[in-house]
């Protein structure tokens, strides 16, 4: 059950030793081999394109900064990540604050969890004009339900559905139990499936 | 099984479609799916959801990531990274960061004065295209020299260059491409880390102004700057009439080979915009209700347009006018300033957007404590005093715009303000801003309002009758615009510094200058006017209250829940 972590690929380890001999080359091979994952996670998690290529810039330096502790037991890229989503939540939080302060207001959860995500992800549903939804309508459904999920939420279904990540390595970059990865996945596909069930539904 | 709840089966549902599930739960939930319909249909639809989700459009990282990382990395390699910054800093910061950030953000202030200095002692009019990149004295001058002056350390002048560039003609700086490869900086091995900071600093200056084309510096994100003005509007119509009457400007008033694009943000994607300007392509990321002008042009066109539409958008208590330096893919750090947005006092910090309506802008990564770009070896009253250059120059001195008057010359200002309170009367900024959003036909801004120093702003314009799309419109206007058909004389009115275009060259002349030509192979630089919709803050509660407030937030109890339906399976 579940994937291990994935080892450190050789390829990588190679680089990495490499930086540390102070052949910053090296660290660009690493940047370059996983920028646009990490660019899209950012991008997924934060919401904003042009925040998520400084995100990502920033977390590659971090990433830089941190290396001569990186003890190669996790993937790089697992590291990494575990970099870029602090990165990506905590500038998350702090442009909420700012500019997303509607978002929140009158907002008030009942029910089960699930229902309670469902109605802030599902805040747009009567916007749709009516006849078939095109996939690129749910792509956009899909996209404002998962920038009005709940932080934590919206980082595992990044994690899992976009990124790939096993369980147990969404629960080594986020430092929580498996099992809670396991919960939050659910709810989170939960409240999404209810979000787009009416556009889905016009699809059929 | 069949005891299991709803939530549990869901969790397993869903963990079985990860392949997450050990055989024996496998076997579960495969017979409770053979008997159990509406498990079936939960299953489908998290299928159909995760397919979704897994599908969704995916961009590859702009290029210059990894180039600037690299440079970044270079840097601190060759400043000599402490091996224990922590222990050595004796503190939270991090001098490798601190010094990257400063530096990054020092070139950024850099590249804003490079671009959009110009000497105000002299107060140009409207419609002088000005320019001195780098006066000998006063507010003008060149971050890098004030870096350069305090590194050296040598009062005596080490090798102060002479000759200056006087006039925004000198898009290459060759003297300081000289400097870049004589004057490299010394070894680290002895130096401070202050000393260490303002060698990145000059450095890192020295190599923006030489730049624009040495090996090490990345030359697409250095050659060709990006600045913004952004525009926050009440609503999405106010929005639409001021991207409007931005495009009526830049319809009526550039040069033939400007490249113009135009765009909205979309809720599927934030890709904004792909254009090209001299085989050159501009990308620009637009978030979901933001539109965008994009304009290309040679530094001396774009400081003229720059000083026009600040003119032409008044500044109100409800237009926030944010200018500065973009991103240059550095830290992504801008200094921008704020204006207006019914705040008591223009804000004038440091921050990087978006924001909105109302808000001021805040110390960078405050929460995380990484308060680098103000950190006290970073000589913040010299990055001030810098920082005030760049909002002088562009014409957006907090205390100028406090007193700005309003844009009707029959609306007097309460007076020129000594203080950063605003001086206009509500009702009359109120005013300016019905007058701001007034519908205009596009192409349509009034000359005469033009001959008077305002840029077009027209009181009267007529309503639009049975008016055509907003996207009609604009494109019309861009049509016009790739014609040349609205192109206003030099001596119709404050043009852009009397500009003449010609398909390849563009002329301009200077307040007393000779007539230049912009080579084909010019460096640009990129003006976004964002327009984008801001809702007015709050007024932001105690730090307790705030507290409060997130407790109360809904946070997922997956955690905390107690797993009753799991312990009894």
């Amino acid at each position: 059950m579940g994937r291990a972590p994935r080892p450190v690929s050789l390829e990588d380890a190679e680089l990495i030793e490499s930086v540390k001999a102070g052949q910053t080359e090296a660290y660009g091979e690493l940047v370059r081999k996983y920028q646009d994952r990490v660019f899209n996670a950012c991008w997924r998690i934060c919401g904003h394109l042009e925040d998520a290529r400084d995100l990502t810039q920033e977390a590659f330096l971090k990433g830089y900064e941190g290396l001569p502790g990186f003890r190669q037991e996790s993937s790089f890229y697992t590291w990494i990540f575990r970099i870029v989503v602090n990165l990506a939540l905590s500038h998350r939080r702090e442009a909420q604050r700012r500019r997303d302060v509607s978002l929140e207001q009158g907002l008030h959860l009942v029910g089960s969890q699930a229902d309670g995500l469902a109605k802030r992800v599902g805040h747009k549903d009567g916007d749709d004009p009516a006849g078939a939804a095109s996939e690129a309508e749910l792509h956009g459904c899909v996209v404002r339900a998962l920038q009005v999920l709940d932080d934590d939420h919206r980082a595992v279904i990044v994690l899992r559905d976009i990124e790939g990540f096993s369980y147990r390595e969404i629960a080594e970059i986020l430092q929580i139990p498996p099992g809670t990865v396991k919960s939050r996945v659910h709810r989170a596909r939960l409240a999404l499936c209810q979000a787009i069930r009416p556009a889905l539904t016009r699809n059929d | 099984m069949s005891n299991i709840d709803q939530e549990q089966l869901g969790e397993w549902l869903s963990a079985y479609l990860d392949g997450e599930l050990n055989p024996e739960q496998r076997e579960l939930v495969e017979g409770r799916l053979r008997e159990d319909e509406s498990a079936r249909r939960l299953l489908d639809e998290l299928r159909r959801t995760v397919n979704l989700v897994s599908s969704l459009p995916r961009h590859c990282a702009p290029g210059s990531i990894a180039e600037d990382v690299q440079l970044h990395v270079e840097r601190s390699e060759l400043l000599g990274e402490p091996e224990e910054p922590s222990v050595r800093s004796g503190g939270r910061r991090r001098p490798v960061l601190a010094v990257l950030s400063m530096a990054a953000a020092l070139g950024l202030f850099a590249v804003g004065l490079r671009i959009i200095v110009t000497n105000r002692a002299t107060e140009p009019q409207m419609g002088e295209s000005i320019v001195a990149l780098a006066p000998d004295q006063g507010k003008g001058r060149h971050i890098a020299e004030l870096a350069e002056e305090e590194v050296a350390s040598q009062p005596k002048g080490g090798p102060r260059r002479e000759a200056r560039p006087t006039k925004a003609v000198a898009m290459r700086d060759t003297s300081a491409e000289s400097a870049l490869t004589s004057d490299q900086p010394a070894p680290p091995a002895d130096r401070s880390e202050k000393e260490m900071s303002l060698v990145a600093t000059a450095d890192f200056s020295r190599k923006i102004r030489a730049g624009l084309g040495t090996e090490s510096v990345s030359t697409h994100a250095f050659a060709n700057e990006t600045v913004r003005l952004r525009v926050v509007a009440r609503d999405d119509a106010d929005r639409d009439t001021v991207t409007d009457k931005v495009v009526a400007y830049l319809a009526e008033r550039r040069a033939a080979d400007l490249a113009v694009a135009m765009t909205e943000g979309s809720d599927r994607t934030a890709l904004a915009s792909s254009f090209y300007y001299r085989g050159d392509p501009g990308i620009n990321y637009v978030e979901p209700s933001e539109q965008q002008v994009l304009v290309r042009a040679s530094r001396r066109e774009l400081e003229g347009m720059m000083d026009e539409l600040e003119r032409y958008l008044p500044a109100t208590d409800s237009v926030a006018l944010v200018a500065g330096p973009l991103s240059i893919h550095g830290l992504g750090r801008a200094r921008t300033a704020l204006y207006g947005l019914g705040e008591p006092a223009p804000a004038v910090t440091m921050g990087r957007g978006p924001y909105a309506l109302g808000d001021k802008a805040e110390a960078v990564d405050g929460e995380r404590g990484e308060k680098d770009l103000t950190s006290p070896d970073t000589t913040p009253a010299r990055v001030d005093d810098l920082f005030d250059d760049l909002l002088e120059t562009i014409g957006l001195d907090p205390e100028k715009l406090a007193g700005l008057p309003a844009p009707k010359p029959d609306v007097a200002p309460d007076g020129p303000s000594t203080s950063k309170a605003p001086t206009v009367a509500k009702a009359k900024k109120a005013e300016a801003y019905d007058r701001l959003v007034t519908p205009a036909t596009v192409g349509a801004q009034d000359a005469s309002a033009r001959a008077g120093g305002r840029g077009g702003r027209k009181d009267e314009a007529p309503a639009l009758e049975g008016p055509p799309s907003l996207v009609e419109r604009r494109l019309k206007a861009l049509e016009d615009l790739r014609r040349g058909a609205k192109r206003p004389e030099p001596s119709e009115g404050p043009g852009i510094g009397g500009v003449t275009a010609a398909p390849e060259k563009v002329a301009a002349v200077s307040p007393g200058s000779e007539t230049v030509a912009m080579q084909p192979d010019e460096p640009y630089v990129t003006l976004v006017v964002q327009v984008m919709v801001g809702k007015p803050e709050p007024p932001k509660p105690a730090k307790a209250a705030r507290a409060a407030k997130s407790k109360t937030k809904p946070k997922p109890q997956d955690e905390k829940k107690p797993r009753k339906s799991r312990a009894a399976e």
